[in-house]
């Protein structure tokens, strides 16, 4: 339960710091988050654990507004690390014995954690650049991602043939 | 969380992120886009799609008595390609009676490796088709998770225990033409005197009646009563209304047990010995003699539970056609009001009807409550009902659970008629 809930603690505190000092009263209430997520993670609720990633989610983009990047982008990438842990955590509740946690958690930590890492690299050398768009140009990106978000799910969908059924049913 | 969901939930979170950074056309919005994608993209790429596994489960034994302790093996082997977590559980009943170790295992595998997940279990009696072993595997990030029945039939029978008893004399109208152990009514080869007759020529001299001759002054022969193989046919009565009674569960299991018995010492005296499980359906193992009808029959037991239906609601509807005319019909059950009818008509019908009633004993102490107030009520009214069974000719043993049936078969069935 620890892998789970401490990198989204962290990830949380990065991205709610840069929104609290705006002075906002009501930035407290955004706790919630934190309270769902280990509710998700205790009570084994992927639903839970959904609202909290994409409330740290949002709490990131707002920092990333406010004008700390840095603490937003590090909260998106610490966040993914802890949406990778907590579905682990969950994975694993359904055994009754897990032989060799410790190198599970290891494998899946050091995994993530890369991912994570290269995305905010690469999020980071792309920030200095400055392009400028025409209306019309944004217009064609939205519809570009629309379509690509819409057919992304089927070409992913067709790769893995057959969800939820073993292809190689055989015994020896 | 299934993988699906996963994709999804990244997917549209992505889409979200991309839309709020365009419609503000904010950049450092959008930038926090490639966390995320690369995430999906990646994870996607890196996690194995292939899916081959062999599974394999071992059991101890394959057949063995209640209360034997059976060791459970499943072993998942990763040859090649595969997912990098496994989890190998065994969801059928055997998995509810595990004694030692854990019939649910997770580990992570490399091609090559293998999963051996090993539990002991007490099962109870009955018939375990064992046939598929559950699978749930998924790569490390959780983006492919699949899960399903793989299948290794091994299944296993877990027999009544039952003791070893003493011959039950039987006398039924009709016997076989084959040596066995009951009393066949008529003159023979055997050990028990049954007539005498005059003398006739090429008689055994051995078989002459001193006595008789000293006194009236004629040769006169010994004749000896043959024993010869019977049908015999072993009800065991799995009604539900018959067990509604304290302790009524482990009542019938006993009566399994006792059927067991008396089953197997049937056959061990040469008699063609069928079953019959009358409760809420019939199964019926056809008369046989020899150890194949044996295990048939445990087999049988082994399967037997209680139950319900209208059809079977009494025992006036017990198919009387399956018994032979004029054998034993040996009947195992707790009884229960109007039964007494049943068992009348079979007496009238030529058959040699014996009856066992299992039963437990209540303490003096449980006396005392309403309930036991209740339950010796019950008691009594039963032993009315075994009264009119026993005017009728019908042989009774009530059978206290709690003492060997040896001793029972020994006192009460052994005797001759």
């Amino acid at each position: 339960m620890i892998p789970a809930v401490v990198p989204y603690l962290v990830a949380f505190g990065l991205a709610w710091a840069p929104v609290v000092s705006l002075g906002f009263p009501w930035t407290l209430l955004l706790l919630l988050f934190p309270a769902g997520w280990l509710a998700g993670v205790i009570r084994s609720s992927p639903p839970a654990l959904t609202l909290g990633l994409y409330g740290l989610v949002g709490l990131a983009a707002w920092a990333a507004i406010s004008g700390a990047f840095l603490p937003g982008l590090a909260a998106m990438a610490t966040g993914l690390v802890a949406w990778d842990a907590a579905g682990l955590s969950l994975w694993l509740r359904r055994a009754g014995e897990v032989q060799d946690r410790a190198q599970i958690w290891q494998g899946l930590l050091l995994r993530s954690c890369s991912l994570a890492s290269i995305g905010a690299a690469l999020a980071l050398a792309f920030a200095p650049l400055e392009l400028a768009l025409p209306f019309w140009a944004l217009v064609i990106l939205l519809l570009a991602v629309w379509t690509a978000l819409a057919v992304l799910p089927r070409v992913i969908n067709s790769r893995r043939s057959s969800d939820g059924d073993p292809d190689c049913n055989r015994t020896v | 969380m299934d993988g699906n969901y996963k994709v999804a939930t990244e997917l549209g979170l992505l889409a979200l992120v991309l839309v709020t950074g365009l419609i503000l056309t904010n950049p450092a919005v959008l930038l926090l886009a490639l966390p995320i994608v690369l995430h999906v993209t990646l994870g996607l790429v890196l996690c194995d799609q292939g899916r081959e596994l062999l599974v394999r489960r071992s059991l101890s034994a394959h057949r063995i008595y209640e209360g034997d302790r059976l060791a459970v093996e499943l072993v998942v082997h990763k040859p090649g390609d595969g997912p990098d977590l496994v989890l190998i559980s065994e969801e059928t009943e055997l998995a509810g009676h595990a004694i030692e170790g854990s019939a649910s295992l997770a580990k992570r595998i490399l091609a090559g490796e293998t999963l051996v997940a090993s539990y002991a279990a007490r099962p109870l009696r009955g018939f375990y088709p064992l046939e598929n072993a559950r699978l749930c595997a998924r790569d490390l990030l959780g983006f492919v998770t699949w899960e399903g029945d793989f299948p290794c039939p091994t299944p296993l029978w877990v027999l009544p225990r039952y003791e070893r008893v003493g011959r039950v004399m039987l006398a039924p109208r009709r016997t076989l033409s084959l040596p066995g152990a009951a009393r066949s009514r008529r003159g023979g080869v055997g050990v028990q005197f049954f007539a005498t007759r005059p003398y006739v020529a090429g008689d055994d001299l051995r078989r002459l009646n001193w006595r008789a001759l000293a006194r009236r002054g004629k040769l006169v022969v010994n004749l000896y009563e043959e024993e010869r193989a019977a049908e015999v046919t072993v009800v065991l009565d799995g009604r539900d209304r018959v067990y509604q009674i304290p302790n009524g569960r482990e009542i019938f299991d006993q009566a399994v047990r006792a059927c067991a018995a008396l089953c197997d010492s049937a056959i061990r005296d040469g008699h063609r010995t069928g079953l019959l499980l009358y409760g809420e359906r019939l199964e019926w193992v056809p008369a046989g003699s020899g150890r194949m009808q044996s295990e048939r029959i445990v087999q049988g037991l082994a399967r037997a539970g209680l139950g319900s239906s209208e059809a079977f609601a009494d025992l006036g509807s017990l198919p009387t056609r399956l018994f032979p005319g004029g054998s034993s019909v040996i009947i195992v059950s707790a009884f229960a009001p109007g039964d007494e009818q049943a068992l009348g008509m079979l007496r009238a019908r030529g058959y040699d009807v014996l009856a066992l009633v299992p039963h437990i004993t209540l303490s003096h102490k449980a006396e005392q409550t309403p309930s036991g107030l209740a339950e010796r009520l019950l008691a009594l009214e039963r032993e009315v009902m075994l009264q009119v069974l026993m005017s009728a000719g019908v042989r009774v043993s009530v059978w206290d659970v709690n003492t060997p049936l040896a001793s029972l078969v020994k006192t009460a069935w052994r005797r001759r008629l």
